[in-house]
């Protein structure tokens, strides 16, 4: 069935595997399988951080074109990607153990084409012997419907975090 | 006994995790040396203010009706709250938000003119980065640079207006590792490049130095750094290759040959704790936060009168590369954190740390400061020596600072 003509319910189910099976990816280090849930035109965003107060909270995060954490076209993506495969990348190897939890998916925009879909995460790392990072945040993606599934064609990560409290993000959100 | 001990080499390890020397450290270099606080360019508009730190000092840098930078502890005197609750912003006034003491722009508390914010006494702005100094008696900042300022040209005086950072925002994140060591590995380390780096070149496409003849190490006043020789090294972005071959001849025209073509910068630390990574246009400050812990805060700067697609190639070749998902970020915290937290071990406490390379091996070359090939830790030993000699400074402590702080000093460019 084409995702068009799904119930809501049916959509739902849908797009919460779909984030399932792509957090077992991460989870199991499948960087290469992972990187095929990507349209081409991907924009993969984690914008900077400010504390600010109420009156000024929409100059909260930087805006596309000022500085950010992930910042990436599909090229960048892949390069990380090819980065962590090289055998040489030390601060994923040995790699650290991670957990993806992914919760309260939520679809706020269905197009023709395209599905705009929130989701909160919380990412738990452990790595050598001692050293355990959570990371907790709100993820905004556009969802291509391609060929009865999905492919990201923009993630938008906001960590709750300003200064971040881990000594890298060298996973994937 | 020394900490360092320059004629061996040997660095004993404890200066990494002990809490007595981090807390000499505080009171010495902190307290008396020049600490870069953040970009000019933010600070553009009357009114307009960052938070920052010196050390572990919060502080506040806020642009007067006057147009001149001041510089205060971001402390409210009279209260527990801070004067500046946000990262940013522009203010006439900025209220505590404990007993609503209004502070304006120069420090001094609406209606109660004998309660001033604590003043940072010395300021300067040195072609687009500002720096500052808790030792109203400290020499000025050209001084302080000594022959380190010609270098530092190389990276900020390449046009008129010197840099700027791009975006109003630094990346921050706090590693586990004591502050030197990410300080003294950008002293010059080039020999970690293919290494350390070698995923990200992997990855990149990106060449490192293989051969100690492709650069050079250089101790100069209050810094150090290493630079390419082999331009086949450098591998800007098209966009920026095209931007610098466009203005090869002014920047020649400002520093000479030598600076302009001979010379690539590479990387560098400015003491104690202000370094940079040219090819991707970085910077970064080592805030100390206990033995152990460090907030790296990370900018990317580009010539003020690039244009902005320039800006913006720098920008984006600044945050592949650092920040805490930066490609060779993630990689660097690695060791840093490793030497910090083996450096308290029993074993590790009777093995000093060897900064041998290069020993002895000095090149002759008509430059200021002292010049070896690219892979030595002249820069290293440089850096050890000129920590131990701040540290162990005999003057008396700056016990005067909270008098002499108490009134805001006009601003001195130095």
């Amino acid at each position: 069935m084409e995702p068009g003509a799904q119930t809501p319910v049916e959509r739902q189910f849908a797009v919460e595997q779909f984030y399932y099976n792509e957090a077992a990816m991460l989870d199991s280090r499948n960087y290469a399988e992972w990187f095929k849930l990507f349209a081409e035109d991907i924009h993969y965003w984690m914008p900077v951080r400010r504390t600010m107060t109420s009156n000024e909270l929409a100059k909260e995060f930087t805006q596309p074109g000022s500085i950010a954490f992930f910042d990436d076209d599909y090229t960048a993506l892949g390069a990380r990607v090819r980065k962590l495969e090289t055998g040489y990348a030390w601060a994923e190897d040995p790699p650290s153990r991670q957990r993806h939890i992914v919760t309260n998916v939520r679809v706020v925009r269905d197009d023709d084409d395209e599905l705009e879909v929130e989701s909160n995460f919380h990412l738990y790392r452990t790595r050598l012997n001692s050293e355990e990072d959570n990371w907790l945040g709100m993820r905004r993606d556009v969802l291509r419907k391609v060929d009865g599934s999905y492919k990201i064609a923009n993630r938008k990560i906001f960590l709750d975090q300003t200064v971040v409290l881990s000594r890298n993000l060298s996973n994937f959100f | 006994m020394p900490y360092f001990d320059g004629t061996t080499g040997l660095l004993d390890r404890s200066v990494f995790i002990s809490e007595e020397i981090y807390e000499e450290e505080q009171r010495t270099i902190f307290r008396r040396c020049w600490l870069f606080v953040g970009p000019a360019n933010w600070i553009d508009k009357t009114g307009a203010y960052f938070v920052s730190s010196m050390g572990e000092t919060p502080i506040l840098v806020w642009r007067g009706a006057d147009d001149e930078p001041r510089i205060f502890v971001n402390q409210c005197v009279a209260g527990d709250g801070a004067i500046a609750r946000r990262e940013r912003g522009i203010a006439d006034y900025l209220a505590c938000s404990c007993h609503g003491l209004s502070y304006g722009r120069e420090g001094i508390v609406t209606g109660q003119a004998h309660l001033h914010a604590v003043a940072v006494p010395r300021v300067a702005i040195y072609k687009g980065l500002i720096f500052a100094s808790f030792d109203p008696n400290a020499a000025p900042l050209t001084a302080y640079l000594g022959d380190f300022a010609w270098y530092l040209d190389m990276l900020v005086d390449r046009r008129e207006g010197g840099v700027e950072a791009c975006g109003h925002a630094a990346f921050r994140w706090e590693v586990d590792a004591n502050w030197k060591v990410p300080a003294e590995t950008y002293a010059g380390d080039a020999y970690c490049e293919s290494t350390l780096h070698a995923a990200t070149n992997m990855a990149t496409g990106s060449l490192s130095p293989s051969n100690l003849d492709q650069g050079l190490q250089i101790s100069a006043g209050s810094g150090a750094m290493a630079v390419l020789t082999d331009p086949t090294l450098y591998q800007p972005s098209a966009v920026v290759s095209a931007y610098e071959q466009s203005v090869a001849d002014e920047v020649e025209a400002r520093l000479g040959r030598d600076r302009a073509r001979a010379m690539i910068p590479l990387v560098g630390t400015l003491f104690p704790n202000l370094s940079f990574d040219w090819r991707t246009r970085s910077l970064h400050v080592w805030h100390p936060r206990g033995p152990t812990r460090t907030e790296i805060n990370t900018y990317c700067f580009a010539d003020a009168a690039a244009p902005d697609e320039v800006k913006d190639a720098m920008r984006r070749s600044c945050q592949l590369h650092f920040g805490p998902a930066g490609l060779r970020s993630a990689d660097q915290v690695e060791p840093w954190s490793s030497l910090t937290k083996r450096s308290g071990s029993l074993l590790a406490a009777r093995t000093a740390l060897n900064f041998q390379m290069g020993m002895g091996h000095e090149l002759k070359r008509n430059l200021p400061g002292r010049v070896s090939d690219l892979f030595s830790e002249m820069n290293q030993r440089h850096f050890f020596e000129w920590w131990e000699s701040r540290l162990t400074d005999e003057r008396e402590p700056i016990a005067a600072i909270a008098q002499s702080m108490r009134i805001a000093p006009p601003y001195v460019a130095d």
